[in-house]
């Protein structure tokens, strides 16, 4: 069962085409992959899924549901979430509110609740508390509860975005280059993470440049070059693909292989 | 033993609000009272400018136009229709609230300098439309003799709020009331994804957040607050003149704030009551007042730009350490 | 509505937006490069005219030597609000919302100062260029006439200074990517200071300029910002021929609307327009 469906996308900046005809699908439950070398298009595409750019030709159809044209937050409303290249949190407030704020979908208004202090009221104030420490437990920053969230070193920052992205419980996940900036020993517990997500039964769309992880966890991978796709198929069938490896020079001949 | 008094939320409260009932009652200087009144006033003004600055992290230089709306809504129905006081404070709020609504509609499409000129912009308009519009406004004149907000039952009850013992209960109500609808509204959902807009706005719409309507919605409501002290200033100074719309309440709102405290809840207050009562102390004429404010705003905008408030509360709590996190003691949610 | 009043009217539109668009570069150029609203701006302008009238007045200068004195000491001037008010902020959090706080309160400081100092009232002072030139059957005010002239030279000059110098090209690589200016070398802080220097430079000029048409008064700063202000915002994000243009327009069409529709809401105009341009191209109308 497809739950995202890119049907050829065409997309033109001034004078540049950025993508010319993309398309691919991504079945329930899967990670998929999606690499290129650098200015390939991966980014354009993915504000285009969540909905930050119009694309100028194709559409995009999540659980089978128009979604192109539709405003970001919409889209996020629908179930589509994202982890961003760069840090995209809250910086002012702390690690657990911005994980309060972050369940904003799936909170409700209570205004009656909200200026009466009713019992109901306080309840849900404390599920939300109590959901905001599983989220800090699920990836490991429970000790950071209070704290800043820009005085957080880099690498927590990102996990702290990962469980905010988490946070709206979304059905399908778009990580943009979560591996960025991080050592090996990060890297294996970024990829033990992606691994539990998908158990939890959440669809992972992942652009990565680090080749090893994208082979490594994803059950499928979609090679875009140029805006065209060139390659999609199994880690195998991308490792022994010819255009695949000569759009990389070679370096991922021996990534690939080892 | 009274490490615990102090430490209970609802004591240390349930004292300040005692005191501050009996205030006016003890005080002797009817001057004072007065202060105190254009305090509680102002600081309804400061509390909804605060929510623009400090709440949703833009900077608005037409905020006055609320207030003033509010207070020319408040004396006109007053004066030309007769119109009793229970009457004019849902009007004035209700036309605050529409003015807002349709200024935000058209400006919160920009952001930063952008909307802070184009708001000036409007309450320039607006300006113009009380000094031109004679007719209507009395122009220059201003509004005069607006009635007394009071409660009269026949034969049971004649109370006139015209003296400022009398309002600074009215006042009082009102400003508590400010607070604590602010306080709510903060913890609410809609107020933490005002806050997640102003933090990071691209991170709140991927979360599912409308940014431009949650922001025209806080943008509504801080005007309709501001309305809302406008009617409390005309109702009490019983005359409304196009100052009301002037950058004069603007610059008072900003120093308010800013020194004060920005995204607090008391900030606000306390930026209110050094505005009404150290120019006083210093009696000084205004031209001069007024260049002290410049130089406070710029003095504390370069050195502390997060005010005096956020100040106090950590030199409280080195005199008064807990063993709780600091954090729940003086948080008051995710603002 | 004969020719006579049309090209009166023209020629008085054509000045005021002179002015206009001397005033409104200043105010675009530190906004280009410094990415800020400089609210004192009009206190400059303001005190450039106070202070080179008052040099003619009270200290008997020549109109040539009180003009360069009164630019220079705006730019010192500006150079100092620019070094203690704008620079150490534009690291903070909120640079744009701090700065305009600090520059509003630096405004204030100055409005209320001159006011202390001038009083309310206009500075007399025995201005040159206040007789009246005849071209055909047109009147032409002769300090129009020198404000039209000097203006469109400072604004050429100013424009192809942007365009060709190295010193230009500086400025618009700053304006259009600090990290990569500093990487190429570029010192930053010069560059700003530089920029609010000639900025206040062009503020003062026109404050002398409009000196003997207009009233020089402690408040004609706070009505000249609400212009730069319109200009700013309808040319779009610091962009500089934009800013002319506008300037221009704004003060045709001010005139224009004032004499022949409505004296009362001619200010209003500006404000119109500003709406009308965010409605329609919230970015401003340049921006590209």
């Amino acid at each position: 069962m497809n739950i995202l469906e890119v049907e050829k996308i065409i997309k033109d900046f001034k004078g540049l085409r950025a993508l010319n005809g993309v398309g691919f699908n991504i079945r329930r439950g899967e990670i998929l992959g999606l690499i290129g070398p650098n200015g390939s298009g991966k980014t354009t595409l993915f504000n285009i899924i969540t909905g930050f750019l119009d694309s100028t030709r194709g559409q995009i159809l999540f659980k089978g549901k128009q979604i192109t044209g539709l405003k970001p937050n919409q889209i996020a409303g629908l179930g589509v979430g994202r982890v961003f290249q760069h840090s995209s949190f809250f910086p002012n407030l702390s690690v657990d509110e911005n994980l309060i704020v972050a369940r904003h979908l799936r909170t409700h208004n209570n205004m009656v609740g909200l200026f009466f202090k009713t019992r109901a009221y306080r309840e849900e104030e404390l599920r939300l508390k109590e959901k905001s420490m599983e989220l800090l437990v699920f990836v490991g920053l429970q000790k950071r509860w209070g704290m800043q969230a820009k005085n957080l070193p880099y690498g927590e920052q990102r996990e702290l975005e990962l469980a905010m992205a988490l946070a709206a419980e979304p059905e399908l996940l778009l990580l943009d280059e979560p591996a960025t900036g991080m050592n090996l020993g990060e890297t294996a517990r970024l990829m033990d993470l992606i691994r539990l997500l998908q158990k939890t039964g959440i669809t992972l769309l992942v652009v990565e440049h680090n080749v090893r992880l994208v082979m490594d966890i994803c059950t499928r991978i979609v090679v875009i070059n140029f805006g065209v796709k060139i390659a999609e198929g199994t880690p195998d069938e991308i490792a022994s693909n010819e255009e695949v490896i000569s759009a990389y020079l070679g370096k991922s001949r021996s990534d690939a292989k080892g | 033993m009274i490490d615990r008094c102090l430490r209970n939320k609802y004591i240390k409260y349930g004292f300040l609000l005692v005191l501050v009932i009996i205030a006016p009652l003890v005080i002797s200087s009817n001057y004072t009272r007065h202060l105190l009144v254009t305090t509680f006033i102002f600081a309804i003004f400061a509390l909804s400018y605060d929510l623009i600055i400090g709440g949703m992290g833009q900077l608005s230089l037409g905020h006055q136009a609320f207030f003033g709306l509010g207070a020319y809504i408040a004396s006109l129905l007053s004066v030309r229709l007769q119109l009793p006081a229970w009457f004019c404070l849902p009007a004035a709020v209700a036309g605050a609230g529409i003015l807002g609504l349709l200024i935000g509609y058209i400006s919160l499409r920009t952001r930063g300098a952008y909307l802070a000129i184009v708001m000036l912009g409007f309450a320039m308009i607006l300006w113009m439309i009380a000094m031109g519009w004679r007719d209507l406004t009395y122009g220059n004149r201003g509004v005069r003799g607006i009635s007394p907000i009071s409660i009269s039952i026949p034969f049971l009850i004649e109370i006139k709020f015209d003296s400022p013992l009398s309002y600074y209960y009215i006042a009082l109500a009102l400003l508590l009331f400010v607070t604590y609808f602010i306080n709510r509204l903060k913890q609410s959902r809609f107020g933490r994804a005002v806050a997640g807009i102003r933090e990071n706005e691209d991170r709140a719409v991927l979360l599912g957040i409308n940014s431009f309507g949650h922001l025209l919605a806080m943008f509504t409501l801080a005007a309709m607050i501001a309305g809302l002290s406008g009617f409390a200033y005309a109702h009490y100074i019983a005359f409304v003149d196009p100052k009301v719309l002037s950058v004069y309440y603007m610059s008072m709102g900003l120093v308010m704030v800013i020194v004060g405290g920005s995204n607090t809840l008391l900030g606000p207050i306390f930026g209110a009551f050094a505005f009404c009562f150290i120019p006083e102390w210093l009696r000084i004429a205004e031209d001069v007042r007024m260049i002290f404010f410049g130089i406070i705003l710029l003095a504390f905008i370069i050195l502390m730009p997060e005010g005096i408030y956020p100040k106090i509360i950590t030199f409280w709590h080195r005199i008064f350490p807990s063993r709780i996190l600091n954090k729940y003691l003086k948080n008051e949610g995710p603002l | 509505m004969d020719l006579q009043t049309i090209g009166t009217q023209a020629i008085y539109g054509v000045t005021t937006g002179v002015a206009y668009a001397v005033f409104g570069l200043g105010l675009t150029l530190i906004l280009g490069v410094m990415g800020i609203i400089n609210v004192a701006h009009g206190e400059l302008y303001m005190l450039g005219a106070m202070l080179y009238c008052s040099a003619i007045y009270y200290l008997g200068l020549n109109y040539l030597l009180a003009a360069p004195i009164a630019i220079v000491l705006i730019c010192v001037l500006g150079a100092v609000c620019s070094r203690v008010a704008v620079e150490p902020l534009l690291s903070s959090s909120n640079p744009l919302l701090t700065t305009m706080l600090s520059t509003l309160a630096i405004s204030m400081s100055f409005m209320y100062s001159s006011l202390l100092v001038w009083g309310a009232q206009t500075v007399p002072a025995d201005l040159p260029f206040t007789g009246q030139l005849y071209f055909g059957y047109l009147y032409i005010p002769v300090g129009r006439l020198v404000l039209t002239i000097v203006g469109s030279v400072v604004i050429l000059l100013l424009h192809f200074f942007v365009e060709r110098t190295s010193f230009g090209k500086t400025l618009r690589a700053t304006a259009q990517n600090k990290l990569a200016a500093t990487l190429m070398g570029i010192d930053l802080k010069r560059v700003y200071s530089l920029s609010f220097i000639i900025a206040a430079g062009l503020a003062a000029l026109a404050g002398i300029l409009v000196a003997p048409i207009w009233t020089s008064n402690p408040f004609m700063g706070q009505l000249m910002i609400l212009k730069g202000f319109v200009v700013v915002i309808v040319a779009g994000l610091g962009n500089i021929k934009g800013a002319i243009l506008v300037g221009l327009f704004l003060g045709i069409a001010e005139t224009f609307f004032g004499h022949f529709v409505s004296m009362y809401y001619r200010e209003g105009l500006g404000y119109a327009i500003m709406v009308i341009t965010l409605l329609l191209r919230p970015r401003g109308l340049f921006y590209r």
